[in-house]
């Protein structure tokens, strides 16, 4: 299917966060991760969630996985597909998490159980969402996927133990299993952090592919602005639990006003060796 | 989606799997402990110690047992006489002390063994029930262990053997249930670091209900360490029975365990010390060996060497 028909109405939202709050109760008094976000994520694009550590932009996008910590407080609306994802409960939360709503972590070396085979937890996922599918079908359709991740030797890497693969083929593992049942919305929380540059550039244009490919929309997590410049359509620009900025992405990272985004830009490490002015 | 058709991809599946030589962890721990020496000198150890335990009505057979107890007064306290095949010579009823402490091992072994079991299961359900549940829970499971630790186990014995009368099986049952603490504490610790590894939240964030999650993705990475405990418990519990024994709070004549024996020999040993010679040597070695497999096993599950 063109992924234009899959996308539908570009103009309506698929995800809404409305006035997210998270609150975390720790031994010494309530902290506030997110406070009052709103934000819209539309079909088809790739969306940028910059900030810095303990902006809230990872809590932010736990969140509607169900994965906050034990110790959180939520509340707000999430609206997804017609439902609130904050009110669900765990067994419909499982229908949607990882089918309809796929989530890639930041480290590909500890995401993968390290006593089943990559094929058996492809599989898994599979099976999970797709219970009507044969055996051999669903086989056929992760060897599929790790061919489109563009994993070497899918058939052996389908055989093989986590700790026999490299970083980046791990991450694109996490990738294949994370759109095995084709989601409409695939956070990446830093999905390139733990990898070499070389790497980072390659799993980056994947991302770009599959995103074009499977007309799903993206939301990609990161503190690295020239991995938004290079990759994201929008960007929403997070500091102390809050969106500071959102906007296309040429426009926020050359034309932004807005003195945060301004000391983050002048915060990247430039080869001359000048810094940037912060205004 | 590819035009390949699936039995394509099916026959080269088959094809890639006689060139490939992949290795779960499971089969690189086995590899670890086999290049291990000491650890495999002393499976050897076991095993014929094992064997020997199993085969205990041959010895019988063969020393002539049963005609030197009928013979009480000849044969009644003899030091070890290889030509009569009293190895290790014969105790006050004339009974030839190899074949008693090979069956005094057996029970021994026994003991260890059912013991091992109960501390195995009861153990690794409190502490993954403990770990997975979290909170209030797992600190309220915790303060109860806390206080059946705080209870001396020779104290325990012996207010269950005035209890129970003096049966074997209670004190099997005893022991376990005592050992069982330590493997629940290593337990829990292992679920609870795992409950909030990243492949767990991963595989939460995938839709896996969570009876899954503990079946496919807890459990399988728990098993390893629990069989390296249950392997050090099991001469943990030896000892204890034989300390038991040694009490005269043990296994009732006509049975016997290395511990019994001991304590009777010790009872003797200025007038008869071989008394307590062979059953000493194969207490220590029974002990040794398995400590050195239950070490070697550890190291060899031990991930930090991965």
């Amino acid at each position: 299917m063109p992924w234009t028909q899959r996308i539908g109405n570009v103009n309506e939202p698929i995800l809404t966060i409305e006035n997210l709050h998270i609150t975390f109760s720790t031994p010494d008094g309530d902290v506030e991760a997110v406070k009052g976000l709103s934000l819209e994520l539309f079909p088809g694009e790739i969306l940028g969630i910059a900030g810095e550590s303990g902006s809230g932009k990872s809590q932010t996008w736990m969140a509607p996985l169900g994965l906050l910590a034990d110790n959180s407080r939520v509340s707000g609306k999430i609206s997804f597909g017609g439902r609130d994802l904050l009110n669900l409960n765990v067994r419909d939360l499982n229908k949607v998490r990882g089918a309809e709503l796929a989530m890639v972590f930041q480290d590909p070396m500890t995401s993968l159980n390290p006593y089943l085979k990559i094929g058996l937890q492809l599989l898994e996922s599979i099976q999970i969402h797709q219970p009507e599918l044969s055996k051999s079908e669903a086989k056929f359709r992760c060897l599929d996927m790790l061919k489109r991740v563009a994993l070497t030797e899918p058939e052996t890497r389908f055989n093989q133990f986590p700790h026999e693969l490299s970083g980046g083929m791990r991450q694109r593992v996490m990738i294949a299993m994370a759109l095995l049942n084709q989601p409409r919305v695939l956070i990446a929380d830093e999905p390139t952090t733990a990898l070499d540059v070389t790497i980072q550039a390659e799993i980056l244009d994947l991302l770009r592919e599959l995103q074009r490919d499977f007309g799903m929309a993206v939301v990609f997590i990161t503190h690295d602005l020239a991995v938004i410049a290079k990759l994201c359509d929008r960007v929403a620009i997070m500091y102390a639990g809050e969106v500071q900025e959102v906007g296309v992405t040429s426009d926020i990272l050359n034309r932004s006003k807005h003195p945060y985004t301004q000391s983050l830009l002048a915060a990247i490490p430039r080869i001359d060796g000048s810094r940037g002015e912060a205004a | 989606m590819s035009l390949l058709r699936p039995t394509s991809t099916e026959s080269a599946l088959n094809k890639s799997a006689e060139v490939l030589q992949s290795r779960s962890l499971t089969q690189m721990a086995i590899q670890r402990f086999l290049r291990n020496r000491n650890a495999i000198i002393a499976l050897w150890i076991v095993g014929i110690l094992l064997t020997m335990a199993v085969c205990a009505p041959f010895f019988e057979w063969y020393t002539g047992y049963g005609k030197a107890f009928q013979d009480r007064n000849f044969y009644s306290g003899q030091p070890p006489n290889w030509e009569a095949r009293h190895y290790f010579g014969t105790d006050q009823n004339g009974r030839d002390i190899f074949v008693r402490t090979i069956f005094g091992m057996r029970i021994s072994l026994m003991v260890a063994m059912v013991a091992a079991i109960v501390a195995l299961t009861v153990g690794i359900l409190y502490g993954a029930i403990s770990g997975l549940a979290g909170g209030r829970t797992d600190a309220i499971m915790m303060r109860i262990l806390d206080l059946l630790i705080s209870y001396p186990l020779t104290l325990i014995a012996v207010i269950a053997l005035a209890y129970f009368g003096r049966n074997i099986f209670i004190v099997f049952a005893i022991i376990g249930l005592v050992e069982w603490q330590i493997m629940a504490r290593v337990i829990r610790g292992q679920v609870l670091s795992l409950r909030n590894s990243e492949f767990v939240e991963a595989a939460r964030a995938m839709g896996v209900p969570p009876l899954a999650i503990l079946r496919r993705h807890i459990i399988p990475n728990v098993l390893g360490l629990a069989v390296v405990y249950m392997t050090l418990i099991i001469p943990e519990v030896i000892l204890v029975e034989s300390f038991l024994g040694y009490l005269g709070l043990g296994v009732q004549e006509p049975n016997t365990s290395l511990g019994v024996l001991i304590s009777e020999g010790a009872a003797r040993i200025e007038q008869k010390p071989w008394f307590t010679y062979g059953p000493g040597f194969f207490l220590v070695t029974l002990l040794l060996a398995l400590n050195f497999v239950g070490d070697g096993l550890r190291d060899a599950v031990d991930p930090k060497d991965r």
